[in-house]
């Protein structure tokens, strides 16, 4: 089992919305109880729950089989109906991988959150900063295997492994092989806000459940042609790849 | 509003530790040379020190606990090696001539194409690089956790428990240590040390407008630290500094590499494809291969063999035998 990994390196998670906050006579303070909130995640190759060294078929009917899958979610915080931010948590980042299911993204005033604002990959100021400052298990921290570039500064924003049967002949042939490694700056993507629609209620869990699609990683993509991009190496299919982060993570 | 605020990933307690001996003199700077700037979180100190120096001898550092940083980064080769692409862990052999570390605390940016920012960081790659120690970050803070030594040394040190920072840090500040100013060219500038008449006419050679050498090698380190593509090849593998800007006009460039104690550095160039510095002179005597990005600074240079004579002794001046030599250095 995987240690799940987070971290919040930018320290303050600011709720902007002020909610109803009861105060009582003889003590002015606040003392309305916060709401914890989850993010829970489901991993899915399409409409097939996800698992390692399992067949499954891309768009161009190529069988193929992960055996690695590791990626950045940035979570960048919430916005209301008009775009007013809820939570802004610029610096909140998940290393997922299909081990991850349940997350505490934090405690917040009662409200209804809105629009959860998210990225794949590492932005461009944190992509260069050193990961040795964070501690052993910290999302932007090291990671094993390693999730940041070896020959440049820069995590590698997504790590796609596995198996591909290249020649159909219904084998996993040697050699028969995909590694999809995506980081840099210009391969970084904004996804669409997600309607949650979630009331934090005071003293209760709220869970904001979430699908992560693995098989859109390869939308569009013949893996039996392309089937290898350490990003430099391979430009063309890293930017292929990055277009198509938006539609990985969607509302359950 | 509600402020809330979450656990930190980045160590707190670390943040309040003060060191007791942190002082940059603790390296021993030449006149002549300039101050060297420090990261702040990394000032050195004796045990910081004296904890890098026991990490870059240690093979721990490597998968199968066969590689450490010396195996590939010895002391009387300038912290080079004498192989043109080093062996690693499990077999592995690298893609590129092992960098020579001396005077590496005034490198702008590291590896031949300049990929990595700072020292710090670049202590990781050789790590992870499977070719090298094939190991991982995460897996060796793990490792080395387990050793009490190094937990007493990491708390003395840096005041936190032995992690990733402790180990980059610890070995960027042995590394800075590696100072070298002391060769007969330094001498001979405060007037201890008299040329021969053959290291003058080279002298002459190297600063002068015919081999124009010092347009790139210039400066205290004899380099301007940019990159250039000097035609030593008529085909880059190795596209070099291409590879981090994804620019076609960087295709081929390198950084200019300080030719202090070059006489142990070799072979020479990204790959250590030239094995001596004739040869080295020999393609700057041809003007180069002609790449079709070679830097139009490296033109056929017409010197007799007694001129490449006089050069190449003058390029012995600037070993420091004192640097390759101290025993401070050694395990």
């Amino acid at each position: 089992m995987k240690i799940f990994s987070t971290s919040i390196i930018g320290t303050f998670i600011l709720t902007i919305a002020f909610f109803g906050c009861k105060k009582d006579e003889e003590n002015p303070t606040c003392t309305q109880e916060p709401g914890k909130v989850d993010l829970s995640f489901t991993h899915l190759v399409g409409t097939e729950s996800f698992a390692f060294n399992t067949d499954y078929t891309d768009d161009f009917g190529n069988k193929y089989q992960f055996f690695r899958a590791d990626w950045y979610l940035r979570v960048s915080g919430f916005v209301d109906q008009d775009s007013n931010p809820q939570i802004v948590s610029d610096s909140y980042y998940l290393k997922i991988d299909p081990s991850v299911t349940t997350v505490n993204y934090g405690e917040y005033s009662p409200m209804t959150l809105y629009n959860l604002q998210w990225a794949v990959g590492v932005d461009s100021v944190t992509n260069h900063m050193d990961p040795n400052i964070h501690e052993l298990g910290s999302a932007l921290g090291n990671q094993s295997p390693s999730m940041h570039w070896g020959w440049s500064s820069g995590y590698i924003f997504c790590a796609l492994d596995g198996r591909v049967d290249i020649n159909g002949n219904g084998n996993y042939d040697p050699g028969e092989l995909f590694s999809m490694h995506i980081g840099m700056d210009t391969t970084y993507r904004e996804g669409p806000n997600l309607y949650v629609n979630k009331a934090i209620a005071a003293g209760e869990t709220s869970v904001i459940s979430l699908d992560v699609d693995y098989s859109e990683f390869f939308d569009g993509i013949n893996l039996a042609i392309d089937n290898s991009t350490h990003t430099m190496d391979n430009m063309h299919l890293a930017q292929n790849l990055a277009n198509n982060f938006e539609k990985v993570l969607k509302l359950h | 509003m509600l402020i809330a605020l979450f656990a930190c990933g980045e160590n707190r307690e670390f943040l309040q530790y003060e060191a007791q001996d942190v002082s940059a003199n603790w390296i021993k700077i030449p006149d002549h040379f300039p101050e060297i700037d420090f990261p702040e979180d990394n000032l050195p100190s004796k045990a910081r020190i004296s904890l890098g120096k026991q990490l870059f001898y240690d093979p721990i550092l490597s998968l199968d606990k066969t590689v450490s940083c010396a195996s590939c980064h010895i002391p009387q080769y300038s912290f080079s090696d004498t192989l043109a692409l080093s062996s690693g862990a499990h077999g592995g052999i690298g893609q590129r001539n092992a960098t020579a570390l001396h005077n590496v605390a005034y490198v702008p940016r590291f590896f031949k194409d300049g990929g990595i920012p700072n020292l710090e960081l670049q202590i990781k790659a050789p790590i992870e690089d499977q070719l090298e120690m094939n190991y991982n970050m995460h897996e060796l803070t793990i490792r080395i956790s387990r050793d009490s030594a190094y937990q007493r040394m990491a708390r003395e040190a840096y005041g936190r428990d032995m992690d990733a920072f402790v180990i980059t840090r610890a070995l960027a500040n042995f590394m800075r240590t590696f100072i070298s100013g002391n060769s007969r060219y330094d001498l001979a500038q405060e007037g201890k040390y008299g040329f021969t008449e053959a290291e003058k006419r080279g002298m002459d050679l190297f600063f002068g407008d015919d081999a124009k050498c010092s347009t790139c090698h210039s400066g205290f380190n004899f380099t301007d630290n940019s990159y250039a593509n000097n035609g030593s090849h008529q085909v880059y593998a190795d596209t070099g500094r291409a590879r981090i800007t994804l620019k076609h006009m960087d295709h081929g460039k390198f950084r200019v590499p300080t030719l202090r104690n070059c006489e142990v550095t070799g072979p020479y160039m990204h790959d250590g494809s030239y094995r001596t510095l004739n040869d080295v002179l020999d393609s700057y005597q041809r003007g180069g291969s002609g790449h079709w990005n070679q830097d139009p600074l490296i033109e056929k240079i017409v010197f007799s063999n007694e001129e490449k004579e006089d050069l190449l002794a003058f390029l012995k001046t600037l070993t420091d035998d004192s640097f390759l030599t101290n025993e401070s250095f050694r395990k």
